[in-house]
């Protein structure tokens, strides 16, 4: 019995010891389930982005009213390092689609851009209802650079220019009723014309290259070059060079007496774009221009260049050139030449460059600093201009590609006029007014929203903010880029937030920010209260971007 | 019931040398079984146990193809103590052996990033590692049969746990979806806790002397 007893006993220590050993062990006590669910929920794929050094801002802006475009914008890069352009991503790209008139790209990391060396992207614009525009960007140094293209609609002109339409019949790619048709002296500026005229028998062939029929719907759109905006619609700026009939790109800074647009649409709808034989085109120009061979105002028989504007190489082609007759009772002369394609086309000269040296008197205002440049002929015409921007810090800047023919150059620095005469080799002083006292240094806080607890992404290349006092136009705006030290990085190496410091914004006034990044711009108003202002920033960093 | 029979079906008396077969958590392996007295077993033996497998996951938007494999093995010297004389043991160790996951992730689709696409072969690819750094990790548990004793041939269960440590978790990765590692640390925080593996084999032995 005692046997049994104990025997009994120790079956029931067995079970119970057993149990106790088998349930601890499969319990793993101590174990943290969630903790390791927690983790494994955690886990996410975070893509490595190059930071990228050399960055570039580029304002697409409406010509006739300066505010950034709101068509689509299709850009292009060409030109010595056209095939350098990299996107966000570090992978080359040769177009980019713009939303909202702000675009940026950047330029591959291998390239180092300086004085000596520097970096050059001829940057074209195309949007629907637009000529294309074009600029030619030249990168000097890392960090962010800005250029503008102006964009101007079809069919329309700016202040200072005119206008005219007329229609002509085709058919079977002949021509059967002529077209005659003149821009009206009275309605530029400086009361010159451009006219065009395709007689009867010309052969007229579409863009598809297929004879045009029917109605020839012919528009001119002529641009005396005196104001301002007329200037800005001259397409592809003045700095891009002049494509020679052997392809080479001779660099020399354009100027013009005059351009205009020539846009013929048959029956179909078509654009016609050639003309056999050749077809009659004139421009005139203002008496005031200034021939650099001869360093006076042209003359009675002098010759003039004639460049046509290639649309898909954003680049001016030189035409031969053209012998001027006047002047006519309003001083002008006219210059008439034969082409058999259409396009924009200009009369001018692309002659040699000298420098001019800007130096500017902050005088406490430490922003970054729009300046615009116009070289002026003898009465004080535009006939060339260039904008760019001046750094915060920088207070000199030379312009190497000033036209040697001007006879006088006028700088404007965030609305600061300064005209100097014989600017060539020569130093232009200009001194700003001192700022508001209400004028401070703004940090702002980047916000990704409440839902975006960091971005899936190591940094953000080529996120540019462009920021401008609430009426004020697009010229006037400045852009600062937010780099990998302005961002702040979780344990995982993904961005939580970050900041960056815009200079010389005015207290209590309203700004307008764009912030960009891979072509969308999101854009919102903000009142400056203070020193340190949180930026939603939400709209323009979201969808898989975003670790919500 | 099972533990009731192997503990009734015990033999008394010491016998000899003894081979145990088994098939468990830590993969199959052979041992030897040695009587040092009439109440204590030296066991010594070894396991391998190596499985692979594939299987493709969507992360996101991502489609990837994790290829695992699962390997431990090594050896293990153990104590049985028979306390009440019967087929239930009480067992302690130490096993030396290494228990190592791998798996490899490698992105099998595009993947679509606000709009840009990432080729497959751009994304690049991740590893991870689970491993022990400990070397010897000691082992308690329970279990029954003796093949030392009674019947030549019989059955072994054995029931216990090893203490590995908490186990290393290390990510490695390239091209774009490299810094997908930095999460390394914590994957390994979460398993932390996981310092504990239960074991568990079933096996036959043929007393062999």
């Amino acid at each position: 019995m005692g046997m049994m007893r104990c025997s009994t006993m120790n079956n029931r220590f067995i079970n119970t010891i057993s149990g106790a050993i088998l349930a601890g062990t499969l319990l793993i006590a101590g174990c943290d389930f969630d903790a390791a669910q927690d983790a494994f929920e955690q886990f996410d794929v975070i893509i490595a982005l190059e930071e990228i050094n050399t960055n570039v801002s580029v304002r697409f802006v409406d010509a006739q009213t300066d505010e950034f475009l709101n068509e689509q914008v299709s850009m292009r890069f060409l030109g010595n390092n056209g095939a350098d352009v990299i996107d966000i991503y570090s992978d080359p790209i040769s177009e980019l689609d713009v939303v909202g008139g702000i675009g940026g790209f950047g330029i591959k990391n291998a390239l180092v851009p300086s004085e000596s060396n520097p970096i050059e992207v001829r940057v074209v614009g195309q949007a629907q209802g637009f000529e294309t525009g074009s600029s030619t960007v030249t990168i000097s140094n890392t960090g962010l650079t800005e250029t503008t293209v102006f964009m101007v609609r079809q069919n329309q002109t700016v202040q200072g220019g005119a206008s005219a339409n007329a229609v002509g019949q085709a058919s079977g790619g002949t021509v059967q009723q002529a077209v005659q048709l003149s821009t009206a002296s009275g309605d530029a500026t400086n009361q010159a014309a451009a006219a065009v005229s395709v007689p009867v028998g010309t052969v007229a062939t579409t863009s598809a290259g297929q004879a045009a029929s029917g109605a020839l719907q012919t528009s001119i759109a002529f641009y005396t070059a005196p104001t301002t905006q007329t200037s800005q619609a001259f397409p592809g700026g003045y700095s891009g060079g002049v494509q020679q009939s052997s392809g080479v790109v001779t660099q020399a800074p354009i100027t013009t007496a005059g351009f205009m647009t020539v846009t013929v649409t048959d029956g179909s709808g078509n654009e016609v774009t050639s003309f056999s034989p050749p077809i009659e085109l004139s421009i005139d120009v203002p008496g005031t221009t200034l021939n650099p061979s001869t360093g006076q105002v042209i003359k009675n028989g002098e010759a003039i260049s004639i460049m046509s504007y290639d649309d898909d190489g954003g680049i001016w082609k030189d035409e031969g050139s053209a012998a001027v007759a006047g002047p006519d009772g309003n001083g002008n002369f006219r210059a008439t030449f034969m082409t058999n394609h259409l396009s924009t086309w200009s009369a001018g000269y692309a002659g040699t460059a000298c420098p001019v040296v800007v130096n500017v008197a902050r005088n406490g205002n430490i922003g970054a600093l729009n300046m615009t440049a116009e070289a002026l002929d003898a009465a004080g015409g535009i006939m060339w201009s260039g904008s760019r921007s001046m750094p915060s810090g920088s207070s000199s800047d030379t312009i190497d590609d000033f036209p040697a023919s001007a006879a006088s150059i006028s700088v404007s620095v965030d609305g600061t006029n300064t005209v100097v005469a014989s600017p060539c080799n020569n130093t232009v002083n200009v001194s700003l007014p001192a700022p508001a006292a209400s004028v401070i240094d703004v940090t702002f806080a980047l916000d990704f929203g409440p839902t975006c607890t960091a971005l899936r992404t190591t940094t953000i290349s080529s996120y540019t903010i462009n920021y401008r006092k609430e009426g004020q136009s697009a010229l006037q705006s400045g852009s600062v880029i937010v780099t990998n030290d302005n961002l702040t990085h979780d344990d995982l190496g993904r961005i939580t937030g970050g900041s960056v410091t815009i200079p010389g914004l005015e207290q209590g006034a309203t700004y307008i920010f764009s912030s960009s990044f891979d072509g969308q711009v999101e854009t919102r108003n903000e009142v400056i209260t203070g020193p340190s202002i949180t930026l939603d920033v939400s709209d323009d960093l979201d969808g898989d971007l975003c670790v919500e | 019931m099972l533990f009731a029979f192997v503990s009734t079906a015990y033999a008394q008396e010491n016998r000899g040398l003894a081979l145990g077969l088994r098939a468990g958590t830590m993969g199959p392996g052979a041992e030897l079984m040695l009587p040092i007295g009439k109440k204590l077993t030296v066991r010594g033996g070894g396991t391998l146990f190596s499985i692979t497998r594939s299987r493709t996951e969507k992360d996101d938007d991502i489609e990837i193809r994790f290829d695992g494999d699962v390997t431990w093995g090594g050896f293990r010297a153990l104590l049985d103590v028979h306390p009440f004389g019967n087929s239930f043991r009480l067992t302690g160790g130490a096993y030396m052996d290494q228990r190592e996951v791998t798996a490899t992730g490698v992105p099998v689709s595009d993947f679509d990033l606000d709009g840009k696409i990432f080729t497959s072969d751009k994304l690049g690819s991740m590893t991870a590692a689970v491993s022990f750094d400990q070397s010897v990790s000691p082992y308690a548990g329970i279990g029954f049969g003796n093949a030392t004793r009674g019947s030549r041939v019989g059955f072994l269960l054995d029931i216990g746990v090893l203490y590995q440590g908490s186990p290393s978790f290390d990510m490695t990765g390239t091209g774009m979806i490299a810094p997908t590692a930095n999460f390394g640390p914590t994957m390994e925080a979460g398993l932390e806790t996981f310092k504990w593996m239960p074991l568990v084999s079933l096996g036959l032995s043929i007393r062999l002397l």
